[in-house]
């Protein structure tokens, strides 16, 4: 009897979930097999999710242009330091806010999120002022410090939220043995709030790697830019080249989907392994 | 669950803090100031430069009907995605917590749901132009149901409507990988205890899952609000506010009514109303929703 | 050690390095900066080809080539200008001069032009040299003028004549029209997103032909005329009658200008209202497609739209006669000539434009005499033209939509036009 509704349960949970699968990955199946179609396809009636006639030269049109690997690069470099460094500094401020007594926490945390009120477009000549006052324009450390910025508020919040659902009695006792505040937060809340680093670090890389304003207007071009700014090359005058932005994509998304696979399984097994179970 | 170190203030914890209000201060205290000097003055050729002009910037925009479309669409734009966002991310986040029988189906289909939020927003926004078309793949799998076609970017009545379903495709992934982490950080002795005392999953859900996950659904309709008040590249791409102003949003005004010519006393001005907005929705959330023993504590 | 010694070391590298600064100096080329949106559509290789051929001529010149995408132009080049790192020759629309005057960024071209080589003078049409408030601000570099473009295959097939004014359209989009195979004979851009499309491709055009005006000489409105009325009515009946592609209003209020243009190429509507490049981003596409202009139509006047990109010279600039120099070469006889055979870019070179052979030319022959009309009208740069563009289009679609009638629409939309045009 028990067999028999865990098995109904379990045809449950699988149909469910594919139908909801099959609903939200209909347009990511449909862009990808749009990158193999030449462009006037795209437009006939009646619609067809497979090309009629394959295409790899939105691939190669891109792959083969050098500035491409730049823009690669540099996007990956700028997000992946922007994304350390917020999920760095995030933790710290995070679990100071989260552990520890402080006067008018409220209104500190409504502070952090102060940047966060202004549209990145109203700041737009003020940084770029700055960056050239200070000789960073056209650098990638300008980059990663306005990718930092603009998401280490939302990240502070989030860790804190994390870390706020941690029991608080395991670190009082490691620290009645002996451990300090921070070998405290190293070594039992961190490990502990791992699933929410995964959250929180994509939450991160994603909004630097999607940041194209500043990146455009900051940077001078393949040399420093990242990969949105080579995107926006295909946006032309007349038109667009949609397949080419299709495939963009998913050159961009498929490394990204590993690395996440990757990630994510890895800390999911030090979860399953750890000490909360 | 009490977490309580010590009932004095303990302003070691600003060490913690520092490094990053320090870099949050760096970045905003100029700019800020800035934008503020900016929204009083405007650029006049004849004196070569910036001159004061006071409230006059902020008297043209109240009195501009536009400005107040753009609000209110922007209200609604932000609100249905909270709530579409909400609505997605947290049922799937629960179906892939749940135990399943095989754990690399589950990882599969966790990678799988992430992918929508890899797309940049001008690329969604092309592929869904492409799938709004009026005879695009949408309309004739609807057809083909037996249903009329729908235009979704062309009517006014749909295309806000659209370009919020949009912005929660594209985004409701993160949603999900947050609170699916948060759900991971829930300690499994709680669900265990439940059990023991005899309650069945839903009474654990309701009983252990949602107040274990208060605080985080908090931050996470935070975040939500703050992206998408100012939200603007997705729905600039897909329609550009039309048709008529039906998808007109705040930042949109911002940037055609302000940037675009470099009206930039004008455009701080709209800068400051839209941080005013946003800190008035935000606090008064952060009153309600947050009581007080919750963070002093 | 050797103080001495160490004096005259010292005394050999400074004289090494003045040397060697004098000799860099001299060598040094001048640098010309190019700002440009034009590598997707022209191919880089050409840009390329153009920046080296002024470089053979010019040997003391170093053309640094900046290419932003047009999307951001307007925005990037205004945030470097604004800083003094303006280039020094940029490309530039009718549509962001004003904003970019008003900052005092632009030179005036009047005394270049004064001084132009007579080649120059001899090849290029003064009215191509956009004056305002009392400055040269920018110089076309290829023009415009919208017409009713048809695939000659799609209306051969169905037996048509190409139309030869608005009714007979109305004629041929009714015989094209085959709702069961889903084919339109047209697609118009009516989406908020192409407003600026919509405003000169459909609207001004068509006033033009209708006998109105768009603006008087200040800028402001004057469009809320019968002609302005007559306009709309003309689109409203195309769409009214399920003639607009996808057959329904709100439907065809989706289609912007980057769609209609693949629907065109991809042979899913027979025709367009576009220009002559149109011919070059068709073939792109599909390179079996045939294209040509209808003849030139008259409504009350037979007058079309002439309008145009180009470029202007920064305020900034150290080099201002060396700027004007790449833009005579932009606009020179061997450039045009590429442009125009290899492009269809209608560039602004009366000898390349006049050559025998394009005379007979399915696109530009009728693209000749629709500019040639006496009542065709330059449009002219405006504060705000975005914005002016987004009343038209916000109005326009209230009236298609069935929400006004055609003057109330256009009442409104002046109302706001000039609150926008005094305003700035």
């Amino acid at each position: 009897m028990r067999a028999h509704t865990q098995r109904i349960r379990h045809i449950l949970l699988y149909t469910i979930t594919t139908l909801i699968t099959i609903l939200v990955l209909f347009p990511v199946i449909f862009g990808f097999f749009t990158s193999f179609k030449p462009n006037p396809e795209i437009f006939v009636y009646p619609p067809r999710l497979l090309p009629q006639k394959w295409t790899l030269q939105p691939y190669t049109s891109v792959l083969t242009q050098q500035r491409y690997l730049h823009y690669f690069l540099n996007g990956y470099l700028i997000s992946i330091s922007s994304t350390l460094l917020c999920v760095f500094l995030g933790s710290l401020a995070g679990y100071g806010l989260s552990r520890f007594k402080l006067p008018a926490k409220r209104g500190l945390m409504l502070g952090i999120l102060a940047l966060q009120m202004f549209p990145g477009a109203v700041l737009m000549v003020p940084y770029f002022n700055l960056s050239r006052a200070l000789g960073i324009y056209d650098t990638y450390i300008v980059l990663i410090l306005i990718d930092t910025t603009f998401a280490l508020s939302l990240v502070t919040w989030l860790l804190k939220s994390y870390f706020d659902s941690i029991p608080v009695n395991l670190e009082e006792a490691a620290m009645v043995d002996g451990c300090s505040r921070f070998r405290a937060l190293l070594s039992i809340v961190m490990p502990l709030a791992r699933a929410g680093f995964i959250g929180t670090g994509v939450f991160a890389f994603i909004r630097a790697w999607n940041e194209f304003m500043f990146a455009l207007i900051l940077t001078k071009g393949p040399n420093r830019a990242p990969v949105t700014v080579g995107l926006a090359e295909l946006f032309g005058q007349y038109t667009i080249q949609w397949n080419g932005v299709m495939a963009l994509t998913v050159i961009a998304t498929f490394p990204l989907l590993i690395a996440f696979i990757f990630v994510q399984r890895y800390i999911i097994r030090g979860i399953t392994s750890g000490a909360v179970k | 669950m009490r977490r309580r170190l010590s009932d004095r203030y303990d302003t070691k914890g600003f060490l913690f803090l520092a490094p990053a209000l320090i870099l949050l201060l760096l970045s905003i205290a100029f700019p800020l100031f800035r934008v503020i000097q900016r929204s009083l003055q405007e650029y006049s050729t004849q004196a070569g430069g910036f001159k004061y002009v006071w409230f006059n910037q902020y008297q043209q925009l109240f009195s501009d009907p536009l400005f107040w479309i753009s609000v209110r669409n922007t209200f609604v734009f932000t609100l249905g995605s909270i709530a579409l966002h909400l609505g997605l991310a947290y049922p799937i986040a629960l179906l892939l917590n749940a135990k399943w029988p095989n754990v690399k189906v589950r990882n599969f289909f966790r990678g799988a749901f992430i992918l929508p939020f890899l797309f940049s927003p001008p690329a969604a926004a092309l592929l869904w132009g492409i799938l709004f078309r009026p005879l695009g793949p949408l309309n004739y799998g609807l057809s083909k149901l037996g249903i009329g076609s729908i235009a979704f970017l062309g009517d006014p009545s749909w295309a806000l409507f659209s370009v919020m379903l949009v912005n929660s495709w594209v985004y409701f992934p993160l949603y999900m990988i947050l609170i699916l982490g948060g759900l991971q950080s829930i300690p499994r002795i709680l669900y265990d205890a439940a059990r023991v005392d005899g309650a069945n999953w839903f009474q654990r859900f309701i009983f252990v899952t949602l107040p274990q996950m208060r605080t985080l659904v908090i931050t996470v309709i935070l975040i939500d609000f703050a992206t998408s008040f100012i939200h603007f590249d997705l729905v600039w791409t897909m329609t550009k506010g039309g048709p008529m102003r039906s998808t007109y949003l705040i930042s949109f005004f911002l940037y055609e009514k302000g940037l675009r010519d470099f009206r930039l006393g004008y455009g701080s001005a709209v800068g400051v109303v839209i941080a005013l907005i946003m800190a008035i929705c935000i606090t008064a959330y952060v009153l309600i929703a947050i009581r007080r023993e919750e963070v002093t504590a | 050690m050797n103080i001495r010694f160490l004096r005259s070391i010292g005394l050999v590298l400074l004289l090494g390095l003045l040397l060697g600064a004098t000799m860099g100096l001299c060598q040094a080329k001048t640098k010309l900066v190019w700002a440009e949106w034009w590598d997707p559509e022209w191919g880089e290789d050409t840009v390329e080809w153009i920046v080296s051929n002024f470089e053979e001529e010019h040997p003391d010149v170093d053309v640094e080539r900046s290419f932003v995408p047009h999307d951001q132009f307007n925005d990037k080049l205004l945030t470097l200008c604004q800083a003094g790192d303006c280039p020094d020759i940029m490309g530039m629309e009718v549509t962001w001069s004003d904003a970019f005057n008003r900052l005092g960024l632009l030179a005036d071209l009047t005394p270049l032009a004064a001084s132009a080589s007579e080649k120059f003078n001899s090849q290029y049409n003064p009215a191509w040299i956009i004056n305002y408030k009392g400055k040269a601000i920018m110089a076309y570099l290829y023009t415009n003028s919208y017409g009713v473009i048809y695939n000659v295959k799609l209306l051969e097939e169905a037996g048509l004549q190409p139309p030869t004014d608005w009714e007979e359209l109305k004629d041929t989009l009714k015989a094209l029209h085959d709702p069961v195979a889903k084919k339109w004979g047209i697609a118009l851009p009516f989406a908020m997103k192409s407003s600026c499309h919509f405003m000169l491709y459909d609207f001004w055009t068509r006033l033009i032909q209708a006998g109105g005006h768009m603006v008087d000489e200040n800028g402001l409105a004057r469009f809320d005329s019968p002609a302005g009325v007559r306009t709309l009515e003309y689109w409203k009946s195309l769409l009214d009658e399920n003639l607009v592609y996808p057959g329904t209003v709100k439907g065809a209020l989706a289609t912007g200008e980057k769609e209609f243009r693949e629907l065109f190429a991809a042979e899913q509507v027979a025709m367009i209202l576009s220009g002559p490049f149109e011919k070059g981003v068709a073939l792109e596409r599909n390179p079996d497609i045939q294209l040509a202009f209808t003849p030139p139509f008259e409504d009350c006047t037979g007058g079309y739209l002439l309008t145009g990109s180009g470029i202007a010279i920064s305020s900034q600039t150290e080099h201002p006669e060396l700027a004007w120099a790449f833009f005579e070469h932009l606009v020179s006889h061997k450039v045009a000539t590429k442009m125009i055979e290899e492009k269809s870019l209608t560039w602004a070179n009366t000898a390349a434009l006049g050559a025998p052979e394009l005379a007979e030319d399915p696109m530009l022959g009728p693209y000749a005499k629709m500019v040639s009309n006496p009542a065709s009208r330059s449009w002219i740069a405006l504060p705000s033209l975005g914005d002016l563009c987004g009343v038209i289009m916000e109005h326009a679609q209230e009236y298609f939509l069935g929400l006004v009638d055609a003057e109330t629409a256009l009442n409104e939309a002046a109302e706001e036009w000039n609150a926008v045009v005094s305003g700035g």
